[in-house]
Order: C-alpha cells, then sequence, then structure tokens
C-alpha cells in the first residue's frame, strides 16, 4: 500500500475512530472533559441522608430529576472549548481526515500531471 | 502529512496532561458570604444557614436543538428564620444567593457563553437572589418523632440579570428535624432541608437573545434541594477562586 493509499485508510480509519467514541461516551453534542466543579456537586449525599428524607415524607431529587450530568469524559459532535483538549470532537475528526485526503490526492494529482509531462518530453520523434 | 499528524497528536496529548488527577474531593469555601438577616431573630424561632459546598443544590435544565441543557452548582448561599414552635414552615424571613459563576454545564465554552454579556451577564450582575416574602398554603405532609414536614408556596422576590420580579415557588417541601444521631451524620444542629421545583423565563429578567427560542428555550426549569442547618458556619481563613 503506498503512502497516499495509507492516508486515505487512516483517514477513513480517525472519522470511524471519532464515531465510535462519541457513541459510546453518550453520544453528546459538545466533547466534555472531567470538570472539578462537577466532581464537587456529583458527591454523593450524606450518607443516610435519602432514607432519612424517605421517612419524613420528603422525596429526594433522584425521583425527578432532569437528564443528569456527570463529570466525565465524553467525545462531542463540536468542540466544547477553546483549549486542546476539548477541541477534540468528531467535526474535528472529520476535518483533520478531510485535509489529510485532500492534500494527498492533490499531491497524487500534481505528480500524475508531471509524469505525463515527461512522458511526451521523452517520447521518440 | 506524518509529521502534521505527529504534531497533531502531541498536541492533544499535552493538552491531556493537564487532567485532574482523581481523588477525594477537596471542600470549597462559597465565593459569595452568607447574607446577614435583615431582622433580628424572634426569641421563638430559628435561624438556619445554608450549607454549601456539597452535592449539587440547583441543577437547571432548558432545551437546545442540538441537546437539553443541563447545569448544576453547590455554591447556594444564605439563611431562613422559621415560624414560630407551632408553625415552623412559616418561615418569617430568607434569602438566599447563587453565584453565577458557580453554575457549571461540564462545558467550559458553553459555561463562559452563559456568564457573558449575551446572556446573564455575571460581570455586572454576579449573583441571582432570592428573598424571601411570605409562605402561603402551608398543609402539614408528615410529623412524628423530632421531625415535620410540610408543602408551601414560597412567594418572594428573584433578582436575576438586573431585574426585580415576584416569583411564586408552589409546592415547595420543607423538612424540620430535631438534632439527633442520624441528623449529626449529616450536619450538626437542627436541620431544614428545603425542596422545590420552578421555572423562570428568560424574557421576564430583561434577557434578550436572537438564540431564543429557535436555538435556547426561553424557558429555564430548576430544581433545588437546600440544606440548612441551625449550627453557625465556622469562617473559612482562604477564599476559593
Amino acid at each position: 500500500m503506498n503512502l497516499r493509499s495509507s492516508i486515505f485508510a487512516g483517514s477513513i480509519a480517525l472519522t470511524l475512530a471519532s464515531l465510535v467514541l462519541w457513541a459510546a461516551t453518550g453520544r453528546e453534542g459538545y466533547t466534555r472533559w472531567p470538570d472539578p466543579r462537577l466532581e464537587r456537586a456529583d458527591a454523593p449525599p450524606p450518607a443516610g441522608e435519602a432514607e432519612l428524607l424517605a421517612s419524613a415524607g420528603m422525596e429526594t431529587r433522584t425521583n425527578s430529576t432532569p437528564p443528569d450530568i456527570k463529570s466525565r469524559f465524553a467525545l462531542g459532535l463540536l468542540p466544547g472549548g477553546t483549549d486542546p483538549k476539548h477541541l477534540l470532537s468528531v467535526a474535528a475528526a472529520i476535518a483533520a481526515s478531510a485535509v489529510a485526503s485532500g492534500i494527498a490526492a492533490a499531491v497524487g494529482v500534481r505528480r500524475r500531471h508531471a509524469s505525463k509531462a515527461m512522458n511526451l518530453e521523452g517520447a521518440p520523434r | 502529512m506524518s509529521t502534521l499528524l505527529m504534531t497533531l497528536a502531541l498536541t492533544c496529548l499535552a493538552g491531556l496532561a493537564d487532567d485532574p488527577k482523581p481523588g477525594p474531593t477537596p471542600p470549597i469555601t462559597p465565593r459569595v458570604a452568607e447574607p446577614a438577616p435583615a431582622h433580628p431573630v424572634p426569641s421563638d424561632a430559628t435561624l438556619y444557614h445554608t450549607l454549601a459546598g456539597r452535592d449539587a443544590q440547583v441543577v437547571f435544565t432548558t432545551d437546545a436543538p442540538l441537546e437539553k441543557v443541563v447545569g448544576k452548582s453547590n455554591e447556594v448561599v444564605g439563611y431562613a428564620i422559621s415560624g414560630p414552635k407551632n408553625e415552623p414552615a412559616k418561615l418569617q424571613s430568607a434569602t438566599w444567593i447563587l453565584p453565577i459563576r458557580s453554575m457549571a454545564t461540564g462545558i467550559p465554552l458553553r459555561d463562559e457563553h452563559m456568564a457573558g454579556a449575551e446572556w446573564l451577564n455575571a460581570d455586572a450582575f454576579p449573583n441571582i437572589q432570592f428573598t424571601l416574602t411570605r409562605v402561603d398554603e402551608i398543609k402539614e405532609v408528615k410529623k412524628g418523632d423530632g421531625f415535620a414536614t410540610y408543602s408551601a408556596k414560597l412567594v418572594g422576590t428573584l433578582a436575576l440579570h438586573g431585574v426585580t420580579r415576584e416569583l411564586s415557588v408552589p409546592d415547595a417541601k420543607l423538612s424540620f428535624f430535631e438534632a439527633s444521631e442520624k441528623t449529626r451524620n449529616i450536619a450538626p444542629g437542627q436541620l431544614l432541608f428545603i425542596k422545590c421545583d420552578y421555572e423562570i423565563r428568560l424574557s421576564d429578567f430583561g434577557i434578550h437573545n436572537p438564540d431564543v427560542p429557535q436555538k435556547v428555550s426561553d424557558t429555564i426549569k430548576l430544581s433545588q434541594i437546600l440544606r440548612l442547618t441551625s449550627q453557625a458556619p465556622t469562617p473559612e481563613p482562604t477564599p476559593s477562586k
């Protein structure tokens, strides 16, 4: 397999890998990483509190929580920030693959044209 | 080409090196001081102090096309003064403050936008403040040895983005606990839990953004559980950022 084919194959592999990771990490819209503020807010309530409140007729949040967020890693479709780790995303992977493939294709086209020009110059009269 | 890919990979790995290492969560000092009660505490009432820095006190949710936006904060500070002994749920006074920059969605870009001038404008209006004016529709839900739970409607004013409006929070639950072995595992002193769910509209508070309502819903849903104790908080020597 020549270099150009390797680049094309690598681009496809990178795109597929990013989509797999996106699906495996929760199909989020934006890339997220562990967040210290969320880690504190994600801390479990003190031991026994849920039982105490339930016995007093007070439901806990778990009964009525909207979709929860956790301090964790998830590859998103789009970047979640401007620092390097948040720039990682499916869109970034597709863009990198497209650029690499485009450059490889352009280099290939230039070489073909250069090769044809040399053949024409070297053709016998 | 391989050099370009290698450079990209190394850049990403350099960013990954900043990841916080897992470990015990350090305590925090709320970025806002607890407000002082506006009036003296009557002798037959109890002054409760909000415990911040633990699990999420406020969870907010709003709809957006790409995904539902969810955020949390555990830095609400404030106080509540209970009613008389025979009617503790008739809170005589309460104020709670939520610092806008304490709200986290897990996505730095979104947190910056939320606090930016186009949305909540945290530089000009750093806090969201609720001041209780009265408690209506009090009903006893359950009462037992050392505890009592009530449902009530909390009525007060909400100050957000430089605008103050009356806000009614129906179906709030208030649970009062006498100090006991069970409660000491949670916090010292007598405890008060307040749980409520309510909605606000950004447009009611002067937040008008072209992205509303097509990209972000005008309605924000909030779910709160506040934990308060009769024991006054210990002052922390070093403020956190």
